[in-house]
């Protein structure tokens, strides 16, 4: 009986120890794998935030990628975005002239108009409109205009390229503006000489212009005005002469005078403004006329085919 | 007694293993889903490597047609410029 004791004490030690140790073992093994799934998540925290940040560049660097592909599209389709864009600006000014028209606001518009040209003073004109951030209209013509007149300057033939580029309307005077030799002489006359200059405008611009100045006025037509005006109606052409100017078509004595003929002929709410970019005069005192319209409230802008002061 | 440390001397041991095979299983997971993780990481770092690529030579190119058509993009800003202006006094 004792051995028999003896050996079951002897067995419920060792299951006890073992006990024990499988107990010790277990608690140590819990232990290290708690430690290892702190690091664990420790380290994926980490790596989520990395991948967020990541997911975040990606988004940015893709929004970057768009944006850089809508700048090269416009860059390479810009001829015909400015084609676009000048076709709306045109219609906002139509809209806006109607406007004014109908006393809807309080501006008024002045279309400033230089006829003849280029000159080799063409250049100081489009330096002055440019500074003032104003637009006009230029009636070109084309003979003699190899060297603009006088042999100081360089060649009339940038000029045309040079007023188009400033956003200046290109119209036609004819080629010729000979008032007293041929040009009135017959309708072909008159519509040959419409299309020589038109051909040439074209040819230095890339502009095909549908708005024409009769030289010296309609009324220098005289009897073929109806005639020549039907044509041009038939070519796409409207025609426009002026309302208002400052005599320097004519002899001029003085810039005051020049003014105050100028100031003398303005009265309404959109006038189309003749002047000669052949003249100093006119040169010298046309930060004064810009001035002056500005100050009483004119607008002052090209002309365009659908406005109401082009006769069609 | 004897009872009391019989039954803790069974319990406490399954219970050990309980808890240490819920570790276990956690780890693994955890470390599967770490895996994951950064591979998606090196995934998106790959696209991100591509776009950058992509933009530089994007950029390369618009700076190339932005020399070559300076005269076009200077009257472009100006006809948004003087519509805006005229847009201006309409409204």
């Amino acid at each position: 009986m004792d051995k028999m004791e003896s050996r079951n004490k002897r067995k419920n030690k060792l299951v006890n120890f073992l006990n024990i140790s499988l107990i010790i073992l277990l608690i140590v093994a819990n232990i290290y794998f708690i430690k290892l799934n702190i690091n664990i998540d420790k380290k994926r925290n980490l790596n989520i935030n990395e991948l967020n940040s990541q997911k975040n560049n990606f988004n940015t660097s893709e929004t970057k990628t768009k944006e850089l592909e809508k700048e090269l599209t416009h860059l390479k389709n810009i001829d015909e975005e400015i084609n676009e864009i000048k076709n709306e600006y045109f219609e906002n000014l139509k809209a806006f002239e109607d406007k004014v028209s109908n006393k809807e606001v309080d501006y008024k518009i002045a279309y400033l108009t230089f006829d003849d040209g280029p000159y080799y003073l063409t250049h100081k004109y489009l330096e002055v409109l440019e500074k003032y951030n104003v637009r006009a209209t230029f009636f070109t013509i084309g003979l003699d205009k190899e060297s603009c007149y006088d042999n100081r300057s360089k060649s009339c033939k940038e000029l045309y390229a040079k007023t188009a580029k400033y956003g200046h309307t290109m119209a036609n005077h004819t080629y010729s503006h000979q008032i007293f030799y041929g040009l009135y002489s017959s309708t072909n006359s008159f519509i040959n000489n419409v299309k020589k200059q038109e051909k040439l405008i074209k040819d230095r611009t890339g502009i095909t212009t549908n708005i024409v100045r009769f030289p010296g006025g309609i009324a220098s037509a005289g009897s073929l005005r109806n005639s020549i005006v039907k044509e041009l109606k038939n070519l796409g052409y409207g025609w426009v002469d002026w309302t208002a100017s400052n005599g320097d078509g004519g002899f001029v004595a003085s810039k005051q005078d020049a003014m105050n003929n100028l100031k003398k002929t303005i009265n309404e709410d959109i006038e189309v403004i003749l002047f000669h970019d052949y003249s100093n005069i006119t040169l010298s005192i046309l930060p004064d006329v810009i001035e002056y319209l500005q100050n009483k409230n004119y607008v002052l802008l090209p002309l365009f085919y659908e406005s109401k002061m082009i006769n069609k | 007694m004897n009872k009391i440390s019989k039954y803790l001397s069974i319990i406490i041991p399954i219970i050990l293993l309980i808890a240490l095979a819920i570790n276990i299983l956690k780890y693994y997971t955890s470390f599967s889903d770490n895996k994951n993780i950064v591979k998606d990481s090196n995934s998106y770092q790959e696209k991100i490597n591509i776009n950058n690529k992509k933009n530089e030579e994007l950029v390369t190119e618009i700076n190339k047609i932005k020399t070559e058509k300076e005269d076009k993009i200077w009257e472009y800003e100006r006809w948004i410029k003087w519509n805006q202006e005229i847009k201006e006094k309409i409204n």
